[in-house]
């Protein structure tokens, strides 16, 4: 189910450029050192936490006409956000400028409906108590609260950097709806050697990630839901993009 | 009025009331719930102001830059830095730079082997009384091995060793040692660079340019400007696996493992053909070698098709400024030959791409430069049957890394007297007497002058940004003392030492302690190079009898260096294809499978010398037939709970062979036996 | 006639155990629970505002001002402290424990902060000063003609900077958080509030105030 679409004058996207993806997995690792999400010792994904996760996607084809290509999942940050109008607690919701899907950890009472109604598995479920081997707990950011087991969470678009951003602006008496592409970005997207996520406003023009949303090889993930996502990837592999809206293989091209 | 049973009721009907309507009741469930957001066990934010300092990675190979963030005297996060020279983003490795210093894999203070074989706790003074009791009883007899080429460690140990009259100081075999090795004998004066930035077409052989070869996250940040708005240069990825820089190439060129020399010649031969020449004495007898190598040879020796080599040929004439880069799929044992064709094909395109960096050369009394030291091979020297009666090792995990384990460690079990000096509690350190705890990157003084790849003479301090374990000491600052009370003095500081370098360097000390790093400028290129023809043309040799299934070892900077382990963060990166709950993934493509009897899911063991792994078969289309894949980095049987006991370990494979011409040992055609379990 | 007051009466002592539960409840309610619940420590340092801003002459954004990344700097770092107090500079017994335990031996001062959030709060001091609230809720003052910010502080902290002594700091036992700490119902006083979508830049959504 997802409700109708809010409008923002901001539109905090990602766009992320699956041809300059090498899968190294950095931007997981700074994204669990920025948000506090504890290791986990497996390589089981079912009960592991991780906000962005990086899928492997094949071509399906035999040698040598095999294709690869790494796919970056963070949270989509839908439009119609089909997780926040589940949440019977209103733990969850998306009502700022931005259009981040919001979440209070406390509030959350585990009832994990938000996890079901994401399309996009992109939320994950406090099994246990977060543990860091000893001693690592000295290192955590001081920017992002630490998770008791019972609660649901999920990629913030590292938040907490919008507020600093927005308060380094209002210190410097600046408009904190005008930020300069750069000003805010995520952990992620910093972390990439490649450069392969590029964040920014995607209603603003002068952010190089509105340019980018509007290329004709940008897709969403799941575009027929109608979840209308703020993360944008753009391939110029057509099967990439099929993949991405899980086309059926008797299916036709979008039109 | 006595309490009757009545009057007690109405008693607790008023006292209901009552605290019903007093804020008791109300105020507790509030209490109550905010008391349970709030567990003990659960871990708090630091607080306080953010202070940021700039560094150069000790611990990522790249040797990328980084920006760690601080908040009361504790690092909390390093990010990349776009300013640094090497920088321009995180290795997965730098990304989890910081939980590193709290692993539970940490060495935290010296341990001594005790009588039952275990390893106990020690004061600092009684180590200290060991290991100069040991090492004088030993005299020339001693024999070291180094993890860390970059740093003035290195040169250190060297002057160490020629105090005690002793030459035997070995780096960890790598790509870097390779390339030294081929650059020496082609007549470079200092290191082979690489002008990634001014190139625009890139072929990168073997190398796995976009994951773990030289300054990877520099050889990224160049990938990642090439593809701007306004195209740069092409990558063309060649190698047997479809892997990391396979993945973002602008194309893949399926190589049969240990086939890069042939592809190389190859590519020299079509080039020769056309009337290209090197300025080398030699450049005859090397033209004569390649017309063995013609595009119809290569393809009956390699299968590469000749109107790949052709057309690739084509790409680097027509490009301006081609570079190649030749490196071995698993990042060491690919040997000199190899790098010596790829530096044979640059130079026949021109060589506007390659650079002699001069690096500073020996400060300390006694100090050998660092292409001498790479010239003596570790792992010749361990099956040689030395015999030394100490052994030292420094940031080193041979028992791991070193191509068949099983005789490293009977080598260093052997040896009367072997100590580590090391951050983490690795196979090598698990080996030793005696470990002595070292600082870890950003705990202690260190440095790190030119990584292996980078185009100009670079050197940065990496200074002390937080405290480490309180009983672990800086590296170099313990080998300089060690000198000196075993007679003979080499610096009073690592200061001293480091501005000796930077003097050398014509580098402002001031500014490298400030986190500023120096780049210096290119020295021209030898007027005249000796190709040594003989040396390819013996290693390629080796190519026409391949045995039936080849290993292609995968890297995965992800998984930890040797010394490290797989870092906590990084356990969650491992993917299906790589580990499957903790059994090791062995990749084939179906036609290999198929012709071997295998399917999808089977166990089989594969073994190579006398090393043996069981792992379970899965079918992965982006591997070359006849090749079985195996990820580099698992089957730790040291360090913590987050590397044990997950997969194996793919030097239990390599079949070390000697190179010849380059004194350098090689394992890059490891023909496999694969058997169904 | 009778017989009703003698019920009336009757009644009366009958429903005195009622009342008594009551008037023991209420007052176990009202005041033991709220006195119980709370207990008290003084601060570790003697420090007086007044003396700070009178006698010394420093202004309020000597020690609480905003850090050039937009952070807000709180509490003074000892380090601050020690810029003047190296030694003592008066001879006050309260400068005298201050210097003796934590200048010299370098210890931070274990302050007990009466706005304590918990860690999955943020709150932002830039975006709540006068350029945010003032058009609105800060009286113009036509003698100096301006308005005035140090009212806006006292929304939520304690005024201390006419006080010669820290009041005490009263902590919950059961939730470990002060007294005076502001609670989200607080917070929602304004950001649930309509009138100030538009006017200012509140909003309610979590991540507002939560992180």
């Amino acid at each position: 189910m997802t409700t109708e679409l809010k409008k923002f004058r901001i539109r905090w996207g990602m766009v992320i450029d699956v041809d300059k993806c090498t899968g190294c997995g950095a931007c997981m690792v700074a994204c669990q050192a920025e948000n506090n999400v504890p290791p986990e010792n497996t390589s089981n994904r079912r009960k592991s936490l991780n906000w962005l996760l990086v899928y492997e996607l094949s071509n399906g084809k035999s040698f040598p006409g095999h294709d690869l290509a790494y796919l970056p999942r963070p949270c989509q940050q839908c439009g119609t956000y089909p997780c926040a109008s589940v949440c019977p607690v209103i733990a969850t919701d998306k009502n700022e400028e931005g259009g981040i899907v919001s979440q209070i950890y406390p509030r959350c009472i585990g009832c994990r409906y938000c996890m079901a109604a994401c399309p996009y598995h992109a939320r994950y479920f406090n099994w246990r108590d977060p543990v860091w081997p000893a001693g690592m707990e000295k290192n955590l950011s001081p920017d992002v609260s630490v998770r008791p087991r019972g609660v649901v969470e999920k990629c913030s678009f590292c938040h907490h950097r919008f507020m600093q951003a927005k308060d380094k602006a209002r210190v410097e008496e600046r408009d904190i709806f005008d930020l300069e592409d750069g000003e805010y970005v995520t952990a992620c997207a910093e972390s990439c050697p490649n450069g392969a996520i590029v964040f920014g406003d995607l209603n603003n023009p002068k952010h190089r990630a509105h340019d980018l949303a509007a290329s004709p090889q940008a897709f969403r993930l799941l575009e027929r839901l109608g979840t209308d996502p703020q993360v944008y990837y753009l391939s110029r592999r057509e099967w990439v993009r099929a993949q991405g809206d899980n086309r059926l293989p008797d299916e036709g091209n979008r039109g | 009025m006595g309490i009757d049973r009545r009057s007690f009721i109405k008693f607790a009907a008023g006292a209901g009331l009552g605290v019903t309507a007093s804020p008791l009741p109300w105020k507790m469930i509030d209490d109550v719930a905010i008391w349970t957001q709030n567990w003990p066990w659960i871990p708090s934010n630091p607080k306080g102001e953010s202070v940021w300092a700039a560094t150069t990675s000790k611990y990522c190979p790249s040797a990328c830059g980084l920006k760690v963030r601080m908040v009361n005297g504790q690092a909390v996060r390093a990010i990349g830095d776009a300013d640094h020279p090497l920088g321009g983003g995180l290795s997965p490795l730098a990304a989890a730079e910081i939980q590193m210093l709290n692993s539970p894999a940490r060495v935290k203070r010296p341990l001594r082997r005790i009588a039952d074989g275990r390893l106990e706790p020690i004061s600092w003074e009684e180590a200290e009384k060991i290991l100069l009791d040991k090492l004088g009883a030993a005299g020339p007899q001693v024999a070291c091995v180094s993890g860390d080429e970059t740093g003035s460690s290195l040169g250190a140990l060297s002057a160490l060793l020629a105090g005690r009259g002793s030459n035997q100081l070995y780096v960890m075999p790598s790509d870097a040692q390779a390339a030294g090795r081929a650059w020496r004998l082609m007549g470079g004066k200092g290191q082979v660079g690489y002008d990634l930035e001014g190139s625009d077409f890139v072929l990168a052989v073997g190398a796995n340019v976009l994951e773990s070869w030289g300054t990877f996250i520099r050889n990224r940040r160049v990938f990642s400007s090439s593809r701007g708005e306004v195209p740069g240069a092409s990558f063309v990825y060649a190698g047997p696996v479809q892997n990391q820089s396979a993945a973002v190439a602008d194309q893949w060129i399926p190589l049969r493992p240990g086939s890069e020399l042939v592809f190389l010649l190859g590519l020299c031969a079509v080039l020769a053909q056309q009337g290209r020449s090197v300025e080398a004495g030699d450049f005859l007898s090397f033209r004569d070698m390649l017309s063995g190598y013609d595009p119809q040879q290569v393809n009956a020796l390699t299968e590469i098709p000749a109107q790949v080599l052709q057309s690739t040929a084509a790409a680097l004439i027509r490009a301006e400024r081609p570079l190649i880069l030749a490196g071995s799929e698993c990042g060491y044992g690919g040997g000199a030959a190899t790098v010596m064709a790829g530096l044979a094909l640059n130079l026949l395109l021109g060589g506007k791409t390659l650079r002699d960096v001069l690096l500073s050369g020996p400060v300390l009394p006694g100090e050998k430069a660092r292409p001498d030291i790479q010239a003596g091979d570790l792992a010749a020297y361990m099956g040689k049957g030395a015999s030394p009666q100490a052994l030292l090792f420094y940031s080193a995990n041979p028992a791991y890394a070193l191509p068949s384990p099983k005789t490293v460690r009977e080598f260093i079990q052997t040896t009367p007297f072997k100590a580590a000096f090391t951050s983490f509690l690795d196979e090598t350190a698990s080996l030793c007497d005696l470990v002595l705890p070292i600082t870890f990157s950003l705990e202690g003084l260190d440095d790190l002058e030119s990584p292996y790849g980078c185009a100009k003479p670079f050197y940065s301090v990496c200074r002390k940004l937080v405290d480490g374990p309180a009983e672990a000491r800086p590296g170099l600052e313990l080998i300089l003392d060690l000198s000196a009370k075993l007679g003979k003095k080499l610096a009073p500081s690592a200061q001293d030492v480091i501005k000796a370098k930077a003097k050398a360097l014509r580098a402002n000390a001031t500014a490298l302690n400030q986190g500023k790093v120096f780049e210096g400028s290119v020295a021209s290129l030898p007027g005249r190079f000796t190709l040594l023809p003989e040396i390819m043309r013996k290693a390629a040799e080796s190519v026409k009898n391949a045995a039936p299934t080849l290993l292609a070892p995968l890297s995965r900077t992800a998984l930890g260096t040797a010394q490290s382990g797989i870092p906590p963060f990084n356990a969650k990166l491992i993917r299906a294809g790589e580990l499957e709950g903790n059994g090791m993934q062995a990749l084939l493509n179906r036609t290999t499978a198929y012709s071997r009897g295998l399917q999808d899911g089977d166990l089989v063991r594969i073994s190579a010398g006398q090393g043996e792994i069981v792992a379970r078969v899965r079918i992965f289309e982006g591997i070359v037939p006849d090749a079985l894949g195996l990820t580099m980095g698992l089957g730790h049987t040291a360090l913590d709970a987050f590397s044990l006991g997950k997969g194996a370990n793919v030097a239990d494979l390599f079949t070390p062979a000697p190179e010849e011409g380059s004194g350098l040992t090689v394992w890059n055609r490891v023909g496999l036996t694969v058997v169904k379990v | 006639m009778v017989e009703k007051k003698q019920r009336d009466a009757g009644f009366l002592t009958q429903a005195a155990p009622f009342f008594l539960g009551l008037a023991v409840a209420l007052c176990l309610g009202w005041w033991a629970f709220p006195t119980l619940l709370f207990s008290e420590h003084p601060q570790p340092v003697a420090f007086t505002h007044k003396s700070h801003l009178e006698d010394a002459g420093q202004d309020c954004a000597d020690c609480h001002f905003f850090r050039e990344d937009g952070s807000f700097s709180g509490l003074p770092s000892l380090e601050q402290c020690a810029e003047c107090h190296v030694s003592s500079i008066g001879d006050s017994k309260a400068e005298e424990d201050f210097v003796q335990n934590f200048v010299e031996p370098e210890r931070p001062i274990p302050w007990r902060v009466h706005q304590k959030q918990p860690d999955n709060v943020f709150f932002s001091h830039a975006a709540h000063t006068a350029a945010t609230c003032s058009p609105c809720h800060m009286e113009y003052d036509p003698d100096d003609g301006e308005n005035k910010p140090d009212a806006l502080c006292s929304q939520c902290h304690l005024s201390l900077e006419e006080l010669d002594k820290l009041p005490p700091y009263k902590e919950n036992r059961l939730t470990g958080y002060s007294k005076t700490t502001m609670k989200m119902q607080q917070c929602e006083a304004c950001h649930a509030n309509p009138e100030h979508y538009g006017t200012t830049n509140a909003n309610n959504a979590c991540y507002t105030c939560h992180k």
